[in-house]
C-alpha cells in the first residue's frame, strides 16, 4: 500500500482517496443526458471520447442525499467495473498523493454508507485519509445481486 | 522462404473454405461448368505451388484429383457421386496437410494411394475415404475458420473506439468551421477529410461485423457428410446469409447451430424408406435462416422430420428425476418440447456416432444462454421441428427511429416498427376506455402507451404525443407507442448499459448520436409493461411470422430529400427530372407563389414555403409530368430509395400526400399530381396552343396579351402562317378572327356582354380566362 498513488476528492464536503491505480481517468461533466426512472445512484449518461459512461452521484451511492447542484462542469473519476464505465460525480478532484502508510481499519464509523464503501484509513502528507472502493461507488453500497 | 510458405498455406485455405460450399453445389448439378472450373483450378494451383515447396504427397493428391475433373471437363466422365466422394476426401486431406505444414508438423500417415484410387472410374468409395469423413465431422480438423490475418478482437474494438472518436472530433470541428464563417480554403480539404474518415469508419465497422454467411457456407458440406454417413436424403436450404454480425457472435453460435444440424439430420429426419412409408418426400428439407429481429438476431433450423417424441421426454424427465409428475402436467407444449434441453435426456434410442450422446441440447442452450440469448422449440410430432435462437446483437449495427418524448431523445429499434400514424389522420382515433387510451388503427384497437408519461417525463401539452407509432412485439403482440416527435433515423451501434440501469428493463442498450450525445435505446416489451399493456391477450392471435414488408408487394423507387422546411420528403421517382443548381436571385416570389429562372425557361418553384433563403445557391428539382414541369427547392442532394410501407394519407389532400417510411425513414410523400393540378403552368414550345391577335393595337399589347400568354398561348400575328387555335373579334360581328379554330367575342362595355356568352366583357377576366382554357383544352383535342 505504501506509495501507491491515491486521487483525493470530496465528496459531501469531507475528504477521501481512491486507489490511482483503479481510476481509469477523470473527466469534467459536460453532457448528463438523465435515465429517465434509473434507481438512485445512477444520475445519467456521459461520454468519455466515443465512450459512454453511467454517471454514478458519489452522494447518493454513500447513501446520503442525492447531488442536486448541476453537474455540469464538475469532476467525475472514470472507474471500470464488470467491462462499463461508471463516471463518479464528487464535489470536486484535489491532487494525487502518495500512500504514506498500509491500509488500517478505520478509527471511528463514517456513517452513511461510507463504512460499507470505505476500505479503510490511510496515511498521507495531508493528514489521514478514509480510502474508497471504486467498486462499490459504482454499483452503490447495497448492489443489487439480482442484477 | 517462410513468408512464402506462410502465403501457399494462407491462400490455400483461403480457397479451401470458398470451395467448401461449391463442390456440393456442383455435386447436385454437375453441368454446372463454372463450380467445376473453380474446382479445378484450385487443385492445378495446389499442384503448381507444391511443386515448387516440394511437398510431392499434396502433389501427387492435387495432381490426381485435377486428371479426373480434366476429364470431367472434357466430357470423359460424369460427376457421380462417387467421384464427388472422392474429390472432396482428396480436399479434406489436403485441408488436413495444409494445417500440419503450418504447424510446422510432418504429415500424419495416410493412405493417399487409397484415395488416388477412388478416383479412379469405377471405383468404390473405400473404407478410408468413410474415415476422412469421420474426422471431419467428429471436429478434427482443427482451425475450422480459417482466415488470412488474424486479429485479436480486442484490438480491432480499440482501432474501433479510435474511429468513432475521430468522427467525434470531426463533428466539434465542423461545428467550429462554421461558426467562423468558412474560409475557402478550408473547406474542401475538410470535406475530403469527412470523406476519408466516413470510409475508415465504413470499413471498420465491417471488420466488426461479418455476414453469417461465413458460417451458413459450411454447412451444405456438413449436412452433405451427415446424410451420406447416415444413409439420409437431405436437402439444405439456407435463407438470410446476408444478415450481418458481430464476428466473435458468429464464433459463438457456430458449434450449438452445428449441434442442432447433427440433431436435425440424425434423429429429425427420417431414413427415405421410412419417410415414404410415412407419406412424405423421400428428400428431407432442413432450412436454416437468419433474421434480425428488433435487437436479437434470430437463427432457425427447421426440418420436416419425424418431430420430438414429447411423451417419451416427459417420462424420461420424470424417470430422471428432473421434474415430477405433478408438475409434468403443468407444462406447455413448448415447455415439454424444451425439455430436450435439459442435461442427460435424449429421445434418441440408439447412440450413434454423429448424436444422440445425451450432450447435446443442454450443451447448446447452456452455450447460447451464456451470451445472452434463449432457445424456443417448436415441435410436431411426425411434421417436423423448428429450433429458433435468439442471440442479442448487442455490437451489430441496429436501424433505430430516435424520437422526442418529454424534451430527451430516445432510439426505437426499426425492427418492431410496423407503422407510423399521424394522430391528426383520419385513420385512427383515440378512445378512452376503463382509465387507459385504446387507438383504433385499421380495424384494430390497440393499447396506447404515452412513452413520456411511462417514463415519467412532464412536457408541454402543445408538444405531446403527437405522433403514433404502432409496435409489433416479437410474439406478436401490439400497442401504440405515442411520442411527442419523430427526430431522425440513425443506424446504431448499440452498447450494453449497466446492470443498474439494465434493471428498470426500459432501456436495451445505449449509443452515442454523431453529434457526440449518448441516447438510449428503449426496450419495447418492457416499456409495454410498465405501461400496462396486457401481453398475453394476443397470444392466441400468434401466427406463422410473416416478415412485414414482404406481404406487402409494393416497391416503388422514390427519391429522398431534405425540403426546406427541413423534413424530409420523397417524390416518385417517376415524377422526377433532373436536379440542378440555381443562384438565389433567380428565384422570384410573388406572395405564395414562387418562380425561378432557369437558363431561359421560367418555372414554378415549389417546396419553398415560407422559408427564408440564406444561400447563395439553391438546389432545384425539376419535376415533370411529360408536358409541364415545376422546380421543387430541396437542401442537399436527393438520394434514391424504395417505398415499400404503407403510406399514410394526409387528412386532407394537397401537396403531402401521405407520411411513409422509406428504408426505415419517415418522409412525406410529395403529391405530384396535386402539385401539377395546382402549380403547374401551360406547357411551353410546341405544344402550346396558338392564339392570333391585332398588331399595335395599345389595349391589345398591354392588357389582352399578357392575359393569353399567361393562359399558356403562344401569340401570333395577323400575318403569321401558323394556324391560330383561337382569335378574339372586338366588335360584334366583326370576322376579325378569321383563320383560327375558335373565335372569342369580346365587348367594351359590360351591358353588352349577353348573358349566353356569346360576348364578353373585355374586363371580365374570369370568363375570359375561362374562355381561353376551354379553347386551350378544345384545341389539344
Amino acid at each position: 500500500m505504501i506509495d501507491d498513488l491515491l486521487l483525493v476528492t470530496t465528496i459531501a464536503g469531507r475528504k477521501a482517496a481512491l486507489r490511482a491505480a483503479e481510476v481509469a481517468s477523470v473527466i469534467e461533466i459536460d453532457v448528463l443526458v438523465p435515465i429517465p426512472l434509473a434507481p438512485q445512484p445512477v444520475a445519467g449518461l456521459a461520454t468519455l471520447r466515443s465512450r459512454v459512461l453511467t454517471v454514478i452521484d458519489a452522494r447518493a451511492a454513500l447513501g446520503m442525499a442525492p447531488d442536486t447542484a448541476d453537474p455540469r462542469g464538475r469532476h467525475a473519476v472514470v472507474v471500470e467495473v464488470g467491462g462499463h464505465g461508471y463516471a463518479l460525480l464528487v464535489d470536486e478532484v484535489l491532487d494525487v498523493t502518495p500512500a504514506l502508510s498500509d491500509l488500517t481499519p478505520a478509527r471511528a464509523d463514517p456513517g452513511d454508507g461510507w463504512a460499507a464503501a470505505s476500505r479503510g484509513m490511510v496515511e498521507t502528507a495531508a493528514g489521514p485519509l478514509l480510502l474508497l472502493d471504486g467498486e462499490t461507488l459504482a454499483l452503490g453500497v447495497k448492489p443489487a445481486r439480482a442484477a | 522462404m517462410d513468408d512464402l510458405l506462410g502465403d501457399f498455406v494462407a491462400e490455400t485455405r483461403e480457397m479451401l473454405e470458398a470451395l467448401g460450399g461449391e463442390i456440393v453445389a456442383w455435386e447436385g448439378n454437375p453441368g454446372d461448368r463454372d463450380r467445376l472450373d473453380a474446382i479445378f483450378r484450385f487443385f492445378h494451383t495446389v499442384k503448381g505451388n507444391c511443386g515448387f515447396f516440394d511437398f510431392p504427397r499434396l502433389q501427387a493428391l492435387s495432381h490426381a484429383a485435377e486428371d479426373v475433373l480434366a476429364d470431367v471437363r472434357a466430357g470423359r466422365r460424369g460427376a457421380d457421386a462417387a467421384l464427388v466422394t472422392g474429390v472432396l476426401a482428396v480436399l479434406d486431406q489436403i485441408a488436413d496437410m495444409i494445417e500440419a505444414i503450418d504447424r510446422g508438423e510432418p504429415f500424419a500417415e495416410g493412405n493417399d494411394a487409397v484415395l488416388i484410387q477412388a478416383l479412379q472410374a469405377g471405383a468404390e468409395a473405400p473404407d478410408a475415404v468413410v474415415t476422412g469423413f469421420n474426422q471431419a465431422l467428429s471436429g478434427a480438423r482443427p482451425a475450422a475458420a480459417q482466415r488470412s490475418v488474424r486479429l485479436p478482437v480486442e484490438l480491432l474494438d480499440r482501432v474501433m473506439s479510435g474511429v468513432s472518436d475521430i468522427v467525434l472530433a470531426r463533428n466539434e470541428l465542423a461545428r467550429k468551421l462554421r461558426e467562423v464563417s468558412a474560409d475557402v480554403g478550408i473547406e474542401g480539404p475538410f470535406e475530403r477529410l469527412s470523406a476519408m474518415i466516413a470510409e475508415v469508419r465504413d470499413s471498420m465497422t465491417r471488420t466488426r461485423m461479418q455476414s453469417i454467411d461465413g458460417l451458413f457456407g459450411t454447412l451444405p458440406r456438413l449436412v452433405r457428410d451427415l446424410s451420406a454417413q447416415l444413409g439420409k436424403q437431405v436437402m439444405i436450404d439456407i435463407d438470410g446469409g446476408d444478415v450481418e454480425l458481430d464476428r466473435e457472435m458468429i464464433e459463438l453460435i457456430r458449434d450449438p447451430l452445428i449441434h442442432m444440424i447433427r440433431n436435425a439430420v440424425d434423429h429429425g429426419i427420417e431414413p427415405p424408406a421410412a419417410r415414404l412409408a410415412a407419406g412424405k418426400r423421400e428428400i428431407g428439407l432442413l432450412v436454416i435462416s437468419a433474421r434480425q429481429s428488433g435487437n436479437q438476431i434470430l437463427i432457425e433450423s427447421a426440418d420436416d422430420g419425424r418431430g420430438i417424441d414429447t411423451d417419451k421426454l416427459v417420462d424420461k424427465a420424470i424417470a430422471a428425476g428432473v421434474i415430477n409428475a405433478a408438475q409434468a402436467a403443468q407444462l406447455s407444449r413448448r415447455e415439454r418440447a424444451l425439455l430436450i434441453c435439459e442435461p442427460g435426456l435424449s429421445t434418441a434410442d440408439a447412440v450413434t456416432e454423429v448424436s444422440g450422446r445425451g450432450v447435446g441440447m443442454d450443451v447448446v442452450r447452456a452455450n447460447i444462454e451464456r451470451i445472452g440469448g434463449s432457445i424456443e422449440i417448436d415441435t410436431t410430432a411426425k411434421v417436423g421441428t423448428r429450433i429458433t435462437l435468439r442471440v442479442p446483437l448487442t455490437l451489430a449495427i441496429t436501424p433505430a427511429l430516435v424520437v422526442g418524448a418529454g424534451g430527451q431523445s430516445f432510439a426505437i429499434p426499426r425492427s418492431y416498427i410496423e407503422e407510423i400514424v399521424d394522430p391528426r389522420s383520419q385513420a385512427m382515433g383515440i378512445e378512452e376506455v376503463g382509465g387507459g387510451l385504446v387507438a383504433g388503427v385499421r380495424d384494430r384497437r390497440l393499447p396506447v402507451v404515452i412513452l413520456a408519461d411511462v417514463l415519467g417525463l412532464g412536457n408541454a401539452p402543445s408538444e405531446r404525443a403527437r405522433t403514433l407509432v404502432v409496435i409489433r412485439l416479437t410474439g406478436g403482440n401490439r400497442y401504440v407507442l405515442a411520442v411527442d416527435r419523430l427526430l431522425d433515423h440513425e443506424e446504431l451501434v448499440v452498447k450494453p448499459v449497466a446492470p443498474a440501469v439494465m434493471g428498470t428493463t426500459l432501456y436495451a442498450g445505449c449509443t452515442l448520436c454523431d453529434d457526440g450525445m449518448p441516447l438510449l435505446l428503449i426496450d419495447l416489451t418492457g416499456v409495454a409493461r410498465l405501461g400496462g399493456v396486457d401481453l398475453n391477450m394476443n397470444e392466441a392471435t400468434i401466427r406463422p411470422v410473416q416478415p412485414v414488408g414482404e406481404a406487402l408487394a409494393r416497391s416503388e423507387p422514390v427519391l429522398v430529400f431534405t425540403a426546406w422546411s427541413g423534413k424530409r420528403r420523397a417524390v416518385r421517382m417517376a415524377a422526377a427530372e433532373r436536379v440542378e443548381t440555381v443562384a438565389a436571385s433567380a428565384i422570384h416570389r410573388d406572395g405564395a407563389t414562387a418562380r425561378v429562372v432557369v437558363g431561359d425557361e421560367i418555372l414554378p418553384l415549389a417546396g419553398l414555403d415560407e422559408a427564408e433563403i440564406a444561400d447563395a445557391s439553391v438546389q432545384l428539382l425539376r419535376l415533370g409530368d411529360g408536358s409541364a414541369q415545376i422546380a421543387y427547392a430541396i437542401r442537399g442532394a436527393p438520394e434514391i430509395g424504395t417505398l415499400t410501407d404503407e403510406i399514410v394519407l394526409s387528412a386532407a389532400p394537397g401537396e403531402i400526400e401521405g407520411l411513409t417510411l422509406v428504408d426505415g425513414v419517415a418522409v412525406e410523400l410529395v403529391d405530384a399530381h396535386w402539385l401539377f393540378a395546382h402549380r403547374a403552368e401551360r406547357p411551353q414550345g410546341a405544344a402550346r396552343a396558338v392564339c392570333r391577335l391585332p398588331q399595335g393595337d395599345r389595349w391589345v399589347d398591354s392588357f389582352l396579351r399578357p392575359l393569353v400568354e399567361a393562359a399558356g398561348y403562344r401569340v401570333v400575328g395577323p400575318d403569321d402562317e401558323a394556324s391560330a387555335d383561337v382569335a378574339f373579334a372586338f366588335e360584334a360581328g366583326a370576322a376579325a378572327g378569321a383563320g383560327a379554330a375558335q373565335v372569342i367575342r369580346l365587348c367594351t362595355a359590360p351591358e353588352e356582354a349577353d348573358a349566353a356568352g356569346d360576348s364578353i366583357y373585355r374586363y371580365d377576366r374570369d370568363r375570359l380566362t375561362a374562355a381561353l382554357a376551354a379553347a386551350r383544352a378544345g384545341a389539344r383535342r
